[in-house]
């Protein structure tokens, strides 16, 4: 997918007006609730009958971020590392980079370095990203990773931390309009503050209006 | 078939069984045999259960009341004679010897629906699941597979996608025997797990076993269908750690549509949509979690078939089927919710199995041929880069 912002009036998969599009892409490991977060986000719902994310699916959440309407196109990929192949070459269309631990796993919490690594191979390099420990709600013998450790790895990368559930809808909107914010900032930022058609990267369901859905 | 109940620890290998599972297989250790339900004969293919309150379908998936009409409407239908003739005490060496003798009639009508009551038998014996069982490794090959050890990454993985294969589905949780979905599915995905080292589990697969067990409702048959699915009808490496088996078919897949669908493929090809980076879980999951569960019985009956060349008619009877509606998408998520709400609202099986017979000009030797570039242009490329970086 191409990287776009795109800042005309358009429509899309949901049909609304927005002022800019932003695509955002969730990672980690498999169950750590990717899809679960982007589910409470997009349609403030929790399931406990969720599939597994079979390659890649995405929603689309619009927001209002600064006065002006903000599309948010969010990837949701499967965790299963042999996806790989398809998942990575999301990446360097993505603006912003959820990268998803589960504080009650200790694995997914190791394997976050390596996804870090992803990112610094396939993703352009001033992607915006936030560290999310999920399932904070889970009880305190269940939880393996303090959010101190969590805060000290999202410090070393220098990027935002949150602990997120999913279920109890704690922090998940926080986490989402923070990285949102973030993206905001360093694309007006860069180009000269909202400057209307400055960061339009192409997205064609902003120029012509999809009818098949 | 199957005596009803079997310890599934008799016999096995003794060494090398892993004691979480087998913790796990003493207390759900049985396997059962087909539940021998009695279905009116003229229930051809995939008929909703007659009661007027159900929401379900004959195989547990919630119905949408909107399709319920269209489907009331097949109901109509009466099943090929053939299937009246075959059925019987018989059915599954008819089935063999029909298929042998590659008997057109059973081809057409295979084409035409195989019925619900004989699926389990036809499914068995056309994609060459019983040849495979009885020229299997061992005697009672399932049962030893399921005392074996697997990878702790594999079974975190399949634990981890258990409840979360069909959960929507009531004839999954517990089925009429107070089996429970999640208990067979384990049994299935860890021993072909077993049985393929190389492949382990692949996301994916828990959809296809799943399936197969709700429409085939034996255990064993269903692992040996599965099994003759991924080892002998689908091609190579589906499922490999580097699933790319996929990545190979959705190549020849664009290439086939250039052909037989130059609008859509151009059009796809202008939006920048690889068809495999949106939809490979037509692959992975054989199309069960993207057509309603009835199509997609009526297709994994051509498939079982006539092998994977029936997957490729599918997929480009939808892409020419709904050319007007993606040739009006404007962006790769267009397209991706296009094809998803095509495929989730295709309950009319008829139409596009017609559609992909009749409609779609495909050869054995096209695929072939394709497959060979297609092939040998990833393994260059992977050569040079190993190459590049050794």
């Amino acid at each position: 997918m191409s990287a776009s912002a795109s800042s005309s009036r358009g429509g899309g998969a949901n049909g609304a007006h927005y002022d800019h599009l932003l695509k955002l892409l969730l990672i980690g490991d498999s169950g750590v609730g990717k899809s679960c977060l982007l589910l409470r986000f997009s349609d403030d719902q929790f399931t406990t009958s969720f599939i597994t994310t079979i390659g890649i699916d995405f929603k689309i959440k619009t927001v209002e971020l600064g006065g002006k309407r903000v599309k948010l196109q969010i990837w949701d990929t499967a965790g299963q590392e042999r996806f790989r192949t398809i998942t990575t070459a999301y990446y360097r269309g993505a603006m912003g980079i959820l990268l998803v631990y589960d504080v009650s796993d200790e694995r997914s919490f190791e394997n976050v370095r390596g996804w870090m690594r992803n990112i610094e191979q396939h993703a352009s390099s001033n992607v915006n990203k936030i560290l999310i420990g999920n399932k904070c709600d889970v009880k305190e013998d269940k939880r393996v990773i303090s959010k101190a450790r969590g805060q000290a790895l999202a410090d070393e990368f220098g990027i935002p931390f949150f602990e997120t559930s999913a279920k109890s809808s704690v922090n998940v909107n926080d986490a989402f309009m923070t990285i949102a914010g973030d993206i905001k900032n360093r694309l007006t930022g860069s180009k000269g503050l909202g400057a209307p058609n400055a960061i339009n990267l192409g997205d064609r369901a902003a120029t012509k209006r999809a009818s098949c859905c | 078939m199957f005596a009803c109940c079997r310890r599934a620890d008799d016999g096995g290998e003794r060494g090398g069984r892993d004691d979480a599972l087998r913790a796990r297989l003493e207390t759900n250790g049985t396997f059962h045999a087909p539940t021998g339900r009695t279905i009116a004969t003229n229930d051809v293919g995939d008929a909703p259960e007659t009661s007027r309150e159900t929401t379900t379908d004959a195989y547990g998936f919630a119905l949408d009341p909107d399709a319920v009409a269209t489907r009331e409407a097949t109901r109509e239908r009466r099943e090929d004679e053939y299937w009246t003739r075959a059925r019987g005490e018989t059915t599954e060496r008819t089935l063999i010897e029909a298929r042998e003798a590659r008997d057109p009639a059973l081809k057409r009508a295979t084409r035409r629906g195989v019925p619900m009551d004989l699926r389990c038998d036809a499914w068995f014996a056309a994609s060459g699941a019983r040849e495979l069982m009885r020229m299997g490794p061992t005697e009672g090959y399932y049962e030893k597979l399921l005392l074996m050890r697997v990878d702790e990454k594999v079974v975190d993985q399949i634990e981890l996608d258990l409840a979360r294969t069909f959960p929507a589905n009531a004839r999954y949780e517990r089925d009429a025997n107070g089996v429970e979905g999640n208990d067979v599915l384990r049994r299935l995905l860890y021993a072909y797990a077993r049985h393929n080292r190389k492949t382990g589990y692949c996301q994916g697969m828990n959809y296809i076993a799943a399936f197969l067990w709700l429409v085939m409702g034996d255990e064993e048959k269903a692992f040996w269908t599965f099994t003759a699915l991924l080892d002998v009808v689908l091609p190579n490496d589906v499922h490999a750690r580097d699933i790319k088996g996929t990545i190979s078919q959705y190549k020849i897949l664009h290439k086939l549509l250039d052909v037989n669908a130059p609008k859509v493929a151009k059009h796809l090809k202008e939006l920048d949509v690889d068809l495999v980076m949106i939809a490979s879980k037509w692959l992975l999951c054989l199309f069960v979690e993207s057509f309603p569960a009835t199509t997609a019985a009526r297709v994994l009956d051509c498939i079982t078939y006539e092998g994977e060349k029936v997957w490729f008619r599918v997929a480009i009877a939808m892409m020419k089927m709904y050319e007007a509606e993606i040739l009006s998408c404007m962006s790769l998520p267009d397209v991706m919710l296009c094809l998803k709400h095509a495929y989730a609202n295709q309950t009319d099986a008829d139409a596009l199995l017609t559609f992909a017979f009749e409609r779609v000009s495909l050869a054995n030797k096209t695929i072939a041929n394709y497959r060979r570039i297609v092939e040998q242009k990833m393994y260059d490329e992977d050569l040079a880069r190993t190459t590049r970086n050794p």
